[in-house]
């Protein structure tokens, strides 16, 4: 067999690796100009077949984003270029040099004056593939029909699936589900692969006619894809689902990449002399490290759902991000390296059991994802961004029950210099049981005191539901807003949501009613603090260095927290109680939470677009 | 009987043989890291905790000398006022999920006298829920 030289190699590596990339990105005619670029005719015929009003979706390059802390080369509002970012590409292969591929959604006849912006570089069309009818059963999501209907089409005779199944209070009933859908599964004809650490969660392989049985089964939430899965027009038909494509698209790339590696080891590899296989073995390795990451890329889920759940995204594409309003975040610090909290971001620190201004470092991890929730910039993410992602923080660490009271008592005194307008707390002092009367802490009382100093205060609810009269202390105090936690089962329509178990129920101890609102606290993805790992009993779940999965009350307060700072950007002399009433009668009754023991629960809706 | 310088000998040397012993055993027995963990683990608020917890682990198990000590009473002596001056003590700090979820989290620390093992402080984290 004749050896395939190494640069011939390389170069080989590259175009496939381009073919594959520019399967969906076909336009080597497109060069920048000095002012905007020109369109391939290829795009513009295509363009010519379809409406004005019509939406496309496409991949933008921009120019380098050099500084990630300034905005620089994004406009102030791409909404006013008729863009709508969906997201801002970081993987590898997708980077190139100083460039980032954005994927995005954009009328088409906007397309032409999108196409002038300096900063724009290439405009590509997503070619979207052959239309199938998405499937009406609500647990089939991100793509899957189309792998089902390709791997019918192809004669395939599995495909390998996720299957997601119920939240559980405990692992014995985590176990029992994984044993009765592994037992649905092998009786369906299919295999299941592998478990999930946390018992949430299992692979399988399965035949496709057998899904629908699947998600039969009542204690399945829902089935995604895990192989690759073809672009379909219905996966891309909104931002949820074209996230989801993305990731598909990239684990495509990884099967892509896989074969290539193959194909290298059985026609290349034998016939390359000693040194040359050492090089190429580097080679090898490079390849599958990147196909391993690309095929791992997580599904789009959690705080980008939440956040566009309780609306906030409407609110933000009205150019309001909480800019200007300072959140106070009584917690265990925050990681002060974290990129989505630039130095900026962060107006103070205190450190009340040092009872100094050192560090307010957050060691346990707890602080951080619930300040990201609240104003995390998503620098890093853009999926990851808090619902006031411009409003900045004081850090207020605390670590003892001792330190709760002080640490509102530093706020009250310190309000006025550092412009506080909100306190956020998912802390609770460990001495006194649940179910009291607004009374029944120091902290407590110390919040209605901040309340009366004209600092709206958001307490999360606790978690001890399902029964009634389960509120924790503070969140019985009398003004301060209250949250319970929903489920918001990952998906952005409200009508599925669900009251979590684990949420505190009112009413309090005095009769009152309680939690004030609800929000998603339910596998929400925010910041990771370095170093920190506070993942337990499948509740947490490590997504990457930077971010981390968690649940609890804790995490529903900080949504309000944001919305807060939403409200007072547009209404900076509203009063805590003026926020408070806007934040509830904004928010909707939910005939599925009758059984909450609160007369009215709430989810909180999207009025706040007309806050502006 | 005449004494030998055997005799003295030996006597000398059991004598420091006993001395040594006793400065070993009584004067200067300190509490283990290991001993100190055991300590604050069957103190009464750990074992509530124990009772009521999905999980718990050992955060932090450290010896803080006379330095560090005076040092935290300089930045709040109220809070630590009953630590001692003039030797160390064993920093045992607790994580734990409490139940019926394992979703809240509190810690507990104990500050343990190193010579003594007398619990000196007993802070109790609050709950991140």
């Amino acid at each position: 067999m004749k050896k395939v030289g190494e640069g011939t190699f390389v170069l080989l590596l590259f175009a496939f690796l381009l073919s594959s990339q520019l399967s969906v990105n076909a336009s080597n005619n497109m060069l920048p100009k000095a002012q905007g670029i020109s369109l391939s005719s290829e795009f513009t015929d295509k363009l010519k077949t379809l409406q004005p009003n019509d939406v496309i979706h496409v991949w933008v390059d921009i120019e380098a984003w050099v500084d990630r802390f300034n905005d620089t080369y994004l406009p102030a509002d791409p909404a006013l270029y008729g863009i709508r970012w969906i997201m801002i590409t970081f993987a590898p292969g997708v980077k190139q040099n100083n460039m980032f591929w954005v994927l995005a959604e954009v009328d088409v006849g906007k397309v032409q004056e999108i196409s002038k912006i300096p900063w724009v570089k290439n405009i590509t069309l997503i070619e979207t593939g052959e239309y199938v009818e998405p499937s009406s059963n609500p647990k089939i999501v991100g793509g899957l029909h189309c792998a089902v209907q390709r791997a019918m089409c192809e004669g395939n005779k599995s495909i390998q699936v996720i299957v997601y199944v119920e939240d559980q209070t405990t692992q014995i009933q985590r176990d029992a589900i994984l044993e009765n859908i592994t037992a649905l599964i092998n009786q369906l004809g299919g295999e299941v692969l592998k478990t999930g650490s946390y018992k949430n969660k299992l692979v399988a392989q399965i035949p496709p006619q057998v899904i629908e049985n699947i998600t039969d089964n009542s204690y399945v939430s829902s089935i995604y894809s895990r192989g690759p899965v073809v672009f379909c027009r219905e996966a891309l038909s909104n931002k949820q689902n074209t996230e989801q494509a993305f990731y598909c698209f990239a684990n495509d790339l990884a099967i892509k990449l896989g074969c290539f590696v193959v194909l290298g080891l059985i026609i290349d590899f034998p016939t390359a002399d000693r040194k040359a296989r050492r090089r190429r073995l580097t080679l090898y390795v490079t390849v599958i490290l990147s196909t391993v990451f690309l095929s791992t890329l997580p599904s789009a889920q959690a705080l980008d759902i939440s956040t566009a759940t309780i609306r906030a995204t409407n609110v933000w594409d009205a150019g309001n991000r909480g800019s200007g309003v300072n959140v106070a975040v009584i917690d265990n610090g925050i990681d002060f390296n974290h990129p989505d909290f630039p130095p900026e971001a962060i107006r103070a620190s205190w450190n009340i059991p040092n009872n100094n201004a050192t560090l307010a470092q957050d060691t346990w991890g707890h602080g951080t994802h619930v300040a990201g929730i609240i104003a995390g910039r998503g620098v890093n993410n853009t999926l990851y961004r808090g619902v006031a992602w411009e409003a900045d923080l004081i850090v207020v660490r605390i670590i003892f029950d001792e330190d709760l009271e002080d640490a509102v008592r530093w706020i009250i005194d310190n309000k006025d210099q550092y412009n506080i307008r909100i306190i956020s707390s998912s802390a609770s002092p460990s001495n006194v049981p649940p179910g009291g009367d607004g009374r029944d802490s120091p902290y407590a009382i110390a919040l209605d005191d901040a309340v009366d100093a004209g600092i709206v205060v958001i307490q999360a609810a606790g978690n001890h539901g399902p029964d009634p009269q389960t509120i924790d202390s503070p969140g019985n105090a009398f003004n301060v807003i209250t949250v319970g936690a929903i489920n918001d089962q990952n998906t952005q329509d409200i009508s599925d949501d669900i009251l979590a178990g684990f949420s505190s129920r009112g009413p309090t101890g005095d009769g009152r009613t309680k939690p004030d609102v609800v929000a998603p606290g339910v596998r929400i993805i925010s910041c990771r603090a370095a170093g920190t790992d506070i993942r337990v009993q499948g509740w947490d779940t490590y997504i990457d260095d930077n971010y981390v999965e968690c649940t609890g009350t804790s995490m529903a307060a900080p949504h309000v927290a944001g919305v807060a700072a939403l409200i007072l950007q547009a209404h900076p002399t509203w009063t805590p109680q003026m926020v408070k009433n806007a934040i509830k009668e904004s928010a909707i009754i939910n005939d599925q939470h009758t059984n909450c023991y609160c007369n009215k629960c709430h989810i909180i809706l999207p009025q706040f677009k007309h806050t502006n | 009987m005449a004494i030998s310088d055997k005799h003295v000998t030996f006597f000398l040397l059991l004598g420091i043989l006993l001395f040594a012993s006793y400065q070993t055993l009584i004067v200067n027995s300190t509490i283990t890291k290991e001993e100190a963990i055991e300590i604050s683990r069957g103190s009464p608020t750990m074992q509530e905790y124990i009772e009521n917890a999905t999980e718990y682990f050992l955060a932090e198990a450290e010896y803080l000398n006379v330095t560090i000590v005076k040092s935290m009473k300089e930045q709040n002596l109220e809070r630590y006022c009953s630590l001692p001056d003039d030797h160390g003590v064993w920093e045992i700090v607790w994580g734990i999920r409490l139940k019926p979820y394992g979703i809240d989290f509190t810690s507990l620390w104990h500050y343990i006298d190193k010579e003594t093992g007398e619990i000196l402080l007993e802070l109790r984290g609050v709950i991140h829920t």
